[in-house]
């Protein structure tokens, strides 16, 4: 059904799809040859252009895997009433959303394996490959970083229950994630006091990570060590989650606006 | 045009009303543009920890970018983006029969009727970083250039707004709820770096098919540099081609308007 939703208006989506990836390398593009241009360098902080351009490729689409389909629903049925339906049916309200949002997340991973088998067949210099054990560790590492997402989104959605509309709190948090999770520049241009910060905080876990994984930076030992990280910062948010959703629910009237 | 003038003042008294409703959402606005707005200065101060020069500008100059395009960003969010959310909903919808039959103009009409009154103090706060970084420049400013500046921050707004009315109006044609407004939110990255780091055709197109890069940047180097008066010539140029555009494209799809919804 999500499927058949994003897809309802076919032409918008692949225009948007498309121009959304392109234009993205085009600024990304134009701002790094600058640089590296003034600097007269071909390496910098461990990124060549080619390197960098790949990375600017596929940081697009994990963002939109870990955002999935649900952003703004769960603020949204709460504020006009609609979650009634959801306190009815036999299924539990989590499982229910959290099946959605990874429907939306499926099609853009499907999505990025595209990108890449586009870009390994008229890449002239490709630069990485995708091999089956990283495919493996990539599809492991985004489940847990949705799931994650899904949780540390739905803090702000429940929000909802207290105050009628929260949609700018949703964008912080997407603001948060992109950019201390590396999406709007890679983790290794950030100084050395600051990477000690994040490396405590979730953000580099959600998309510098399966970046490193893509790109082919990473060993089982730190796939393990970042995956386990992710979870314990997944219980912490699902804690606090349903924490919300237990005491929010007995404020909600059904009445909607 | 006293009229238009008397109902854009209702406007301002109905959104600020309305906007008192929603008071959390009024302090998360503020805080998210905040967020914004050091995430923007955070990018580049990154930048330049690795390089000491961008498209030709230090970090002084750069700042001043940065501050004019998040002070049209700023005015845009305020007087015309929950317009543009709506717009193509309304003509998605086939609810435009309702602000087609009113006795002034529709696309005033439409473009103008919600102020973002909770982003009112965001526009403030931006307002406030262009004299903070105004007043920090090293180098002398001349008073008739700065004035300039600021109206061609304004009119830079304008030409954001026109171009973001183009995406959106291309609903009329393909019947979905939100036309192309996905696609020019990524295209308007553009807008946020220096207009110098594009070449060759890509910076023709962004000058003067999609004019990202006359927006923010040429303002911005029309006042820190010396001899770029010619940047004025391009600059209304492009505002005038746009805006006829913009007229051309409303009135066809007006007549492509079935008004039945989809």
């Amino acid at each position: 059904m999500e499927l058949r939703r994003t897809l309802t208006y076919r032409a918008d989506f692949w225009v948007n799809f498309i121009g959304q990836t392109l234009f993205s390398i085009i600024i990304a593009y134009f701002l790094w040859s600058s640089i590296f241009e003034t600097l007269n360098v071909e390496v910098l902080n461990g990124f060549t252009m080619e390197r960098m351009i790949v990375y600017y490729l596929l940081v697009p689409l994990v963002f939109r895997i870990q955002q999935g389909q649900t952003i703004g629903s769960i603020s949204r049925e709460i504020y006009e009433g609609s979650l009634n339906k959801f306190l009815l049916y036999p299924i539990n309200f989590y499982v229910f959303k959290i099946i959605t949002h990874f429907a939306g997340a499926a099609f853009y991973f499907a999505q990025i394996f595209v990108i890449i088998g586009l870009y390994q067949s008229f890449a002239d210099n490709v630069i990485f490959e995708m091999t089956f054990l990283k495919f493996v560790y990539f599809s492991i590492a985004m489940f847990g970083i949705s799931i994650a997402y899904f949780c540390l989104n739905s803090l702000s959605e429940l929000v909802a229950f207290w105050a009628d509309y929260i949609w700018s709190l949703g964008v912080i948090i997407r603001f948060a994630v992109s950019f201390l999770g590396g999406a709007l520049i890679p983790l290794s241009f950030f100084p050395e006091w600051s990477m000690e910060i994040l490396n405590l905080t979730p953000f580099p876990y959600m998309i510098s990570f399966p970046m490193k994984i893509l790109l082919g930076e990473v060993l089982l030992k730190e796939f393990l060590f970042n995956m386990a990280v992710l979870t314990v910062w997944t219980l912490i948010f699902l804690f606090f989650s349903r924490l919300l959703w237990n005491k929010g629910r007995y404020r909600y009237t059904g009445v909607g606006i | 045009m006293s009229r238009y003038l008397r109902l854009y003042a209702h406007f301002l008294r109905f959104s600020f009303s309305k906007a008192m409703e929603f008071r959390v959402d009024f302090f998360f606005r503020v805080v998210m543009d905040i967020f914004f707005y050091a995430v923007q200065f955070a990018f580049f101060h990154i930048i330049y920890l690795h390089t000491p020069i961008l498209a030709g500008w230090d970090l002084e100059q750069m700042r001043v970018f940065i501050v004019s395009y998040i002070f049209i960003d700023a005015l845009h969010m305020t007087v015309f983006s929950t317009n543009c959310w709506w717009l193509p909903i309304y003509i998605n919808r086939g609810d435009l029969d309702y602000y087609l039959v009113k006795p002034v103009s529709t696309l005033f009409f439409l473009s103008l009727k919600d102020f973002a009154a909770n982003s009112f103090l965001n526009l403030l706060i931006a307002g406030s970083l262009v004299v903070w970084a105004l007043t920090n420049y090293p180098a002398p400013l001349e008073p008739i250039k700065v004035v300039i500046y600021l109206l061609l921050l304004i009119n830079g707004t304008f030409l954001y707004f026109l171009l973001n009315l183009i995406f959106l109006l291309a609903v009329f044609w393909t019947q979905s709820p939100r036309g192309y407004g996905d696609l020019f939110f990524s295209v308007s990255h553009v807008m946020e770096r220096p207009d110098r780091i594009y070449k060759g055709v890509v910076r023709k197109v962004f000058i003067f098919l999609l004019p990202f890069a006359v927006m923010a940047s040429f303002p911005a180097r029309f006042l820190m540099e010396d001899n770029q008066w010619h940047l004025l010539g391009v600059i209304f140029g492009v505002t005038t081609c746009f805006f006829l555009l913009v007229q051309v494209i409303w009135r066809l799809g007006l007549r492509n308007y079935s008004s039945a919804s989809s």
